[in-house]
């Protein structure tokens, strides 16, 4: 560690960071200074409009736990954009060794998971930005003892799998069960790892439930209902501590249902929730940008995170739906609602993307 | 100096000129993407290769040719990156690519200025107070008097030379304007506040001079001289030709100044139109206006400083065509006329000189 120092040190009094960034990039290497760009080092496809990404950070990488997500970002149309996918593997102990998998459903209407889908191959260069994320064992600490189980719905198995492996290579004896809802057979992700996991674990199970199209032989499944709940977990002795994941719907459905089977619920949405009531009467707001000294009129009917873009005001952002914080920004003068519960926020301290304008406002952009 | 070739327009006019530019800045706004990211970073490249091919060949300066060439280089690649790289970028001009390296509030250019004290000075001090006496130190930076209504000292007799030295040292002129020594001197300004913005400043002289005149002339070893010798040059070319684009921008015949009173409810129109009013373009090629950092369309980047320079040019012909319609005179030129006519304002307003009268922005 200390040599890298030194050496950047020297290094640094005759190249600037971006002199270095650049100069790596066209010696064909992912090295920078301190951002952490990783190379596409395969790619396959993983199921329906869904393909899996193994990438390979640079050395400036700090690592990530089971059921963690990360910001990633791609050039696309000149433009840097950022979504959170979620890492599908487990850490490395050295994390210099690191190399990480996605697994990205393509939303053809979406900007980034179709743009992945059709041009991240193996040698095409990302960005990853922070790590991100509380859903983690670390973070829960189960009880050896305790049941899991995971419900996930369509790209929601993303960070199960990671969390499942973890959890089975504690080599606890207590039951680990996935239910897995996916439309039709071909939809579903991670056969093979999930088929070893359950060769090689007696405390694993898993039920792939079809939503639109059924197994050969089997009736369809639906989607989750309390019937299916009880088929699966009912003779299951005692409260499992359940996780879930997937599109707001899903989580929000699957949430009530089992709260009264689980002893607790852990919860991840990859799609904003639906929005709780907006500002009723419509409004013209005047926003100050305090570094940046601008003023500017927006609707309070906006997030401020979308009001901002539309005016041409770049600002870092990733989930887009309240959950990195990296949007956040200090508001010094005025009031904001937070879209996703519908309540004032109290403190200064706002994520833009699920914040609209009650008052006029100043930030500190 | 002369009277204003425009003419004075009504609220109305002004409203309406004021959305109609507006107008074609939300239109070219909308239409900026790849080309422009890809432009910028074929700018990079260019800054980046220039610097790298003058460096290399002032290693072997000891060969004559080589020196002249590398030199010459140094000073494009230093030129590119303060004028269409830096001072675009910190415009916020890219923002909208989201590439940390581009972002225009975090930016650090190759200069003894820090970006954040430009940020101050350059983005908010001059774009927003254009001309305005007492308020735009852009305005002979403190040290010229290059209008009538500056009033005259005996210190301005020697102008000429101070506008000399100020050429040759641009960059440092730019690095101490916002400390404002005259305040300081004159007891205005505290000496805390003073060495508040000497700390950050302090550190980022020493580490350009350091880069230039240390750390690259000792990797040369026995070439020592023949390095440090170049790297000066090449920052005293980029002082040079700054000086002389950035004082065609507003110092022409033509260009005008405004008292305090023009910011009393000053609306967006007439903020357009004192943009207009103050600045100067320069006419020529392509690798000109580059090389300019387009600030050769001065008028079109003081109406849209936010937009890429690099569509000032097509800009620039629907501006002078509102400016025709509106009766606004589009102030435009050769660099040898329009410096020409900033040298004689140098020398003429040394001088005592009275100032004429000028067409008001608004008619009464
Ligand atoms: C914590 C977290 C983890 C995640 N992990 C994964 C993962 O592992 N794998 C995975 O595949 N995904 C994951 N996601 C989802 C992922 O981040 C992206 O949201 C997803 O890939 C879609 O991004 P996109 O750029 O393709 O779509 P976007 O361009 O963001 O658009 C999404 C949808 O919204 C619609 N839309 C966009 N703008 C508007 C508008 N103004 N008005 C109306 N509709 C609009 C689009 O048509 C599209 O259907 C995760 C999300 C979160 C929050
Ligand atoms: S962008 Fe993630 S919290 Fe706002």
């Amino acid at each position: 560690m200390l040599g890298v120092n030194t050496e950047k040190r020297w290094l640094g009094a005759i190249v600037s960071r971006d002199q270095f960034d650049f100069w790596a990039q066209q010696l064909g290497s992912t090295a920078a200074w301190e951002r952490c760009f990783a190379r596409v080092v395969s790619r396959c496809e993983e199921a329906d409009d869904t393909i899996s990404l193994t990438l390979k950070p640079n050395a400036n990488f700090a690592g990530f736990r089971a059921g963690q997500h990360m910001n990633l970002s791609a050039i696309i149309a000149g433009r840097r954009v950022t979504r959170s996918y979620s890492f599908t593997g487990l850490p490395c102990a050295d994390s210099k060794q690191e190399s990480v998998s996605i697994t990205v459903r393509r939303d053809p209407a979406g900007v980034m998971s179709d743009w992945l889908y059709r041009h991240a191959q193996p040698g095409t260069v990302l960005e990853i930005g922070g790590v991100f994320g509380e859903m983690t064992l670390e973070e829960i600490q189960p009880a050896a003892t305790e049941d899991l189980v995971f419900l996930a719905a369509g790209s929601g198995i993303t960070p199960m799998i990671s969390l499942i492996k973890a959890r089975l290579a504690q080599g606890v004896s207590s039951l680990v069960t996935l239910l897995y809802w996916g439309r039709r057979p071909s939809a579903f992700c991670f056969d093979d790892e999930l088929n070893a996991l359950l060769n090689a674990h007696p405390n694993f199970r898993v039920h792939r439930l079809t939503t639109q199209e059924p197994f050969v032989g089997q009736p369809l499944a639906g989607r989750i209902h309390s019937e299916q709940l009880e088929q699966v977990l009912g003779a299951d002795s005692s409260a499992p501590r359940a996780f879930i994941c997937g599109n707001a719907e899903f989580v929000e459905t699957a949430r009530q249902l089992m709260n009264e089977r689980a002893s607790t619920c852990h919860v991840e949405s990859f799609s904003p929730p639906a929005r709780a009531p907006q500002n009723a009467v419509v409004e013209s707001i005047t926003l100050t940008l305090r570094k940046s000294r601008q003023v500017l009129t927006v609707s309070n009917q906006d997030t401020l995170l979308d009001a901002l873009e539309a005016q041409g005001i770049a600002v870092e952002s990733g989930c887009r739906m309240g959950i990195c914080n990296t949007c956040t920004c200090t508001v010094t003068e005025g009031q904001t609602r937070d879209i996703s519960t519908g309540q004032l926020n109290d403190g200064p301290a706002t994520r833009l993307c699920v914040s609209q304008p009650v008052s006029n406002l100043q930030l500190d952009l | 100096m002369t009277s204003s070739l425009s003419r004075a327009l009504s609220s109305e006019e002004v409203a309406r000129l004021g959305e109609e530019l507006d107008a074609l800045k939300q239109r070219t706004l909308a239409d900026v993407g790849e080309a422009d990211a890809r432009y910028i970073r074929r700018v990079v490249k260019a800054v980046r290769y220039t610097e790298l091919l003058g460096r290399a060949l002032l290693f072997v300066g000891i060969f004559p040719p080589a020196w002249v060439l590398g030199t010459l280089l140094l000073g494009v690649s230093k030129i590119l990156e303060n004028m269409e790289l830096g001072h675009n970028v910190m415009h916020g001009q890219y923002d909208w690519m989201n590439e940390p390296s581009l972002n225009g509030k975090t930016y650090e250019w190759d200069i003894v200025g820090t970006s954040d004290m430009w940020r101050k000075t350059h983005n908010y001090e001059h774009h927003t107070y254009t001309n305005i006496r007492g308020m735009d130190n852009d305005i002979g930076y403190g040290l010229l008097r290059l209008f009538p209504e500056q009033r005259w000292r005996p210190f301005y007799l020697l102008q000429p030379l101070w506008a000399a030295l100020l050429a040759l040292l641009f960059q440092w002129g730019v690095a101490i304007q916002d400390l404002e020594l005259g305040k300081v001197f004159s007891g205005r300004k505290s000496k805390a506040e003073l060495n508040a913005q000497w700390q950050p400043l302090k550190k980022k002289i020493r580490y350009q001079l350091l880069k230039d005149y240390l750390f690259f002339p000792l990797l040369a070893g026995p070439f020592f001289l023949t390095v440090l010798s170049g790297n000066l040059v090449a920052n005293l070319i980029r002082n040079l030709w700054t000086f002389m684009i950035i004082f065609c921008g507003h110092f022409t015949a033509k260009a005008e100044v405004f008292p305090r009173s023009v910011l009393d409810n000053e609306t967006q129109g007439h903020w357009y139109l004192r943009q207009l009013r103050g600045s100067s373009n320069l006419r020529g090629s392509k690798l000109f206006h580059i090389l300019s950092g387009n600030l050769s369309h001065q008028i079109e980047h003081h109406l849209f400083p936010t937009v890429p320079a690099r569509r000032y040019r097509e800009l620039s012909v629907e501006v002078k065509a509102i400016c025709e319609k509106y009766g606004q005179h589009y102030n435009t030129g050769s660099l040898l006329s329009q410096f020409g006519q900033v040298v004689y304002r140098i020398f003429r307003h040394a001088l005592p000189s009275r100032p004429e009268r000028t067409t008001a922005l608004l008619s009464a």
